[in-house]
């Protein structure tokens, strides 16, 4: 995870399950989040998201919206991860782009 | 199309990327060339270093020359010279020889060979297989099966064939073997073998071929269906359509379909086309024009309009409504860019009343309602805007005028409209008191509202009933609580839905309990929407009940999103689990289910699970050795036995299927669960290779004449379905520096697959050898070995290293830093290793 400017780029890898989500809670929670606009979970490092981590995101992304009105963006996505967050409803909270440039490109460089 | 048509496109075929096309090309050219420019392109292949093509080239070659009448003497002379000195009991034996033999040198061929068959050469088994097809006996089997030997190499294949011309039982004891092959053309053959003695296991493994990742696999497969029944064929093709990307599988499947047209085969394209994407979309035409023509030219259609304008309009009005019902489904568990192309296809027939009726309902299910909304502006009585009535109080306005008033007020505008929101929220209809609620929900931050949403969601209407657990969710959840029980029984499947998602919070046992009496349900929207609120369950909770629905679902969408879940949540137990699941209800589900089992493998690999095991240690199912048609069937009826407390409405959901079948049929060791496992465990040694994109593979060329051509593929693949074929792998001893390569060719089954999907990369990749993990390494480049091979040195190890696109450019010795995944020590005492990155010196 690291921010640049009003972004927030998080990269998980691996297998993104309880452990994973576990630690994506705490950095959340722990991070000064102010000043960020927009924070893209970039997901092309991701082997594969589990259900409890699909829970975890669903609670950060939710808390990101409602507790500081940012941005969630979503790139690199492979497809069973697209498929999952599709069926969960994941992919109406963010907007979906293919790669970090394409959501500064649409985001305009908030 | 001509003769010579045929032939030059089947000369261009030769340099096909696919392996089975080039073999096909060399087998049809056997078959119909005659040109001197055909027997020069099959003499380079004959004379060239690849033992597979080179056999078939010469066999095609023979018979273009007996064809033509112009075998000389002189050409069996020069090949004695070359290829073997004449033996004091008779004329060397050489490939020509054994492929064209002269009538009075058969008798004298079959003996010396059957006096010694292990001292003929190894490079001759294959055409001397073929002499003992044509010319052998029974008992020549004997040594003809010690010649089956490399199960990976298509040389085998005349032995195969050979042995099924002359004893096909004898086949048996290899089945498990060949049926395993990594060689596309092998399985088909074992599997066209296997169809004479058990049809129904060898339908199984058609299944199997016809699902696999990776493109070749499916196109023996398409090549083999045209030995099984059509209507059970067409089922498969159908499935494969709507995904398929690979333009010359896609040709395959057109041929399949425009040889054996049928009305209710377009109308199923039909459907198709207007659920795809784009791109999909416009392949899927094509293929649809080409059938309609098909039909015509048989005389199924007749009408003075061109074909494909009579089947739409046939469709529009037999398919229609079913089509919408199957849509509704389909946008409750789409994908994004799927549901796109719905809403396009919506947007394009709103003019249609059906259609605006049925975007109408959308509305009322909040998992289509998006949908809805983004379609309400277009529907044709709410295009017309309201000019005249701004002035009227909204009390006096129409309903549809009071709910598109109640949709536009924002926070800017409550103050004016709260009272008479309030009023519509109490009093109204339905409609308007769902909307009205709706309203409160959002802007209302007044505690009075509370006692009129308690009121209203004891009320039947479900949208009222919803809209009055949104308001009470938001604003007082506590509220729910003792109503909970009755809502999750209630009938409506958006306030069961929203039940359970939120009872998931409270009541986590009736939440499961409320999710599967959904996923029971006959109502396939109803179980569209349970599947959507699985993903918010602790998996381990459910997974067992996805299982289990897995084997009774019936509509693909369903069955794919329970698959995702599947695969999301990747272990050993349950790609085990998943293995005993059999379904009967739809081909369609039964390939994904294949491809899911392919998928959940290679996720399993990917995170460097242990997925290897012993044949005969799988699941009772599996063991039995029955088809997967007979498991289900025996799964199915050992459920109904076992009963359970289902609704009337609710379907049959096998609880204990995977013991039910445990039942005392011999075990078959080339059952498709057996094959399977062994296919897997000689994966789970190699690691995954990316090899080339598929999707990088050429475009089909621009049909002139479509028809002929869909004609001439049919050609080739009817041909390959029944000539000899065969597939080159080359078996020659390889050299300690080429052993790699082959490694790779022996893997290409499992790359090609992986290819096609997006290996993740890992982050925080450490800079330390590891085998079998990623890891970056800098080091030295030793040796540029083609565009995308090269050896690194690092650590005091040699890597080969396999880049999956063409490489920069690099120079021996430079210092680099590679990011890879080594995968498997080579003889040599290289590292073989798939590269995911190369950082290069500035």
């Amino acid at each position: 995870m690291h921010r640049d400017g009003s972004w927030l780029i998080v990269t998980p890898a691996g297998y993104l399950n309880d452990q994973a989500g576990a630690t994506l809670n705490t950095v959340f929670k722990t991070s000064d989040l102010s000043g960020i606009k927009v924070v893209l979970f970039d997901f092309g490092e991701t082997v594969i998201v589990n259900s409890q981590g699909i829970a975890c995101l669903l609670d950060n992304c939710d808390a990101l919206i409602e507790e500081h009105q940012v941005k969630i963006a979503f790139c690199r996505m492979p497809q069973l991860v697209k498929e999952a967050f599709s069926l969960v409803g994941l992919l109406e909270m963010a907007s979906t782009h293919g790669t970090e440039q394409e959501a500064r490109s649409a985001l305009g460089h908030v | 199309m001509s003769d010579q048509s045929f032939e030059r496109s089947f000369l261009e075929q030769l340099s096909s990327e696919k392996r089975t096309l080039r073999v096909n090309a060399v087998v049809q050219l056997a078959k119909t060339a005659g040109s001197n420019e055909a027997l020069k392109a099959l003499q380079q292949l004959a004379d060239g270093a690849d033992r597979e093509l080179s056999f078939y080239a010469a066999q095609a070659i023979s018979r273009i020359r007996a064809r033509r009448g112009d075998s000389s003497p002189e050409e069996q002379n020069t090949q004695t010279h070359q290829q073997g000195a004449a033996q004091a009991d008779g004329p060397a034996i050489t490939r020509t020889r054994l492929l064209s033999p002269q009538p009075s040198e058969v008798q004298c061929i079959l003996t010396r060979i059957r006096s010694a068959p292990k001292s003929l050469p190894e490079e001759l088994r294959p055409p001397a297989a073929a002499f003992f097809g044509r010319f052998g006996r029974e008992n020549d089997v004997s040594f003809l099966a010690a010649w089956l030997d490399d199960p990976d190499s298509g040389l085998i294949v005349p032995v195969i064939e050979a042995i099924e011309a002359l004893a096909p039982h004898a086949l048996t004891a290899h089945f498990p073997r060949l049926l395993s092959s990594n060689h596309p053309i092998v399985r088909m053959r074992a599997i066209s073998a296997l169809q004479r003695i058990d049809p129904e296991e060898a339908e199984a493994h058609l299944s199997e071929l016809l699902a696999s990742r990776r493109g070749e696999e499916r196109m023996a497969g398409l090549s083999l269906a045209f030995l099984f029944p059509f209507p059970k064929i067409r089922e498969y093709l159908i499935t494969i359509l709507g995904e398929e990307q690979d333009p010359e599988v896609l040709r395959a499947c057109e041929a399949l379909l425009a040889s054996n047209p049928e009305i209710d085969t377009t109308l199923r394209i039909l459907d198709l086309i207007d659920t795809a994407p784009k791109p999909q979309a416009a392949r899927l035409s094509a293929i649809f024009k080409t059938v309609c023509t098909s039909m015509a030219t048989a005389g199924l259609v007749d009408g003075p309009e061109a074909p494909q304008e009579g089947i739409i309009k046939l469709w529009r009005r037999e398919r229609l409504k079913k089509f919408l019902s199957d849509l509704e489904i389909q946008i409750a568990v789409a994908t994004a860019t799927r549901r796109e192309a719905i809403e396009d296809w919506l947007a394009k027939n709103l003019q249609t009343p059906e259609v605006a009726s049925f975007v109408e309902k959308l509305g009322q299910d909040p998992a289509t309602e998006e949908v809805y909304r983004r379609l309400a502006s277009f529907l044709p009585k709410k295009t017309a805007p309201v000019p005249s009535k701004e002035k009227v109080t909204p009390q006096q306005r129409s309903e549809s005028d009071k709910l598109l008033l109640l949709a536009k007020i924002d926070k800017t505008g409550w103050e004016q409209h709260s009272q008479w929101v309030r009023e519509e929220a109490r009093f109204g209809p339905p409609a308007l008191r769902a909307a009205a609620m709706q309203a409160l929900a959002t802007l209302s931050v007044d505690a009075g509202d509370l006692p009129l949403a308690e009121t209203a969601i004891q009320q039947e209407d479900p949208d009222v009933q919803l809209a009055a657990f949104k308001l009470l969710e938001l604003r007082a959840p506590e509220h729910l609580i003792p109503r909970l029980p009755a809502l999750l029984a209630s009938s409506a499947p958006k306030v069961r839905g929203r039940a359970i998602r939120f009872a998931l919070k409270r009541d986590e046992k009736a939440a499961i309990q409320g999710i599967d009496w959904m996923l029971r349900s006959q109502d396939r929207t109803l179980r569209a929407q349970a599947v959507s609120c699985l993903f918010l369950f602790p998996f381990e909770k459910i997974s067992d009940l996805v299982l289990l629905t897995l084997e009774t679902e019936d509509h693909p969408a369903i069955a794919r999103q329970l698959l995702v879940i599947l695969l999301s949540n990747p272990s050993k137990d349950i790609l085990d689990k998943l293995d005993k699941v059999q379904t009967t209800t739809s081909v369609g589900v039964s390939m994904l289910v294949a491809q899911a089992r392919m998928d959940l493998f290679d996720i399993l690999l990917k995170l460097g699970i242990d997925v290897q095991e012993s044949a005969g240690t799988r699941s009772p199912a599996c063991e039995s050795g029955q088809s997967p048609a007979l498991q289900a069937k025996t799964a199915t009826k050992a459920s109904r036995l076992a009963g359970s407390t289902q609704s009337p409405t609710s379907r049959e959901i096998p609880a204990t299927s995977a013991t039910a079948v445990k039942a005392a049929v011999p075990i078959k060791p080339y059952s498709v669960a057996e094959v399977r496992q062994t296919i897997r465990n000689r994966e789970a040694g190699q690691r995954p290779f990316a090899k080339k994109d598929e999707s990088k593979q050429p475009l089909p060329q621009k049909p002139r004449d479509r028809l002929a051509g869909i004609a001439l593929f049919a050609t080739i693949i009817v041909a390959l379905a029944f000539l000899p074929i065969m597939i080159p792998k080359s078996s020659e001893p390889v050299q300690p520096e080429e052993a790699s390569k082959a490694t790779g060719k022996g893997s290409r089954g499992q790359d090609e697959r992986r290819s096609e999907e997006q290996i993740g990369r890992l982050s925080g990749i450490p800079a330390t050898f590891r085998m079998g993990r990623p890891c970056k390494l800098t080091g030295t480049v030793v040796k540029m070995l083609d565009k995308q091979c090269f050896t690194f040195e690092c650590e005091a190890n040699l890597f080969r290293c396999t880049y999956p696109g063409s490489l920069p450019m690099m120079l021996n010795g430079e210092q680099i830093s590679v990011e890879m995944l080594p995968y498997r020590k080579l003889p040599n005492g290289q590292i073989a290793a798939e590269v995911t990155g190369l950082t290069l010196p500035r």
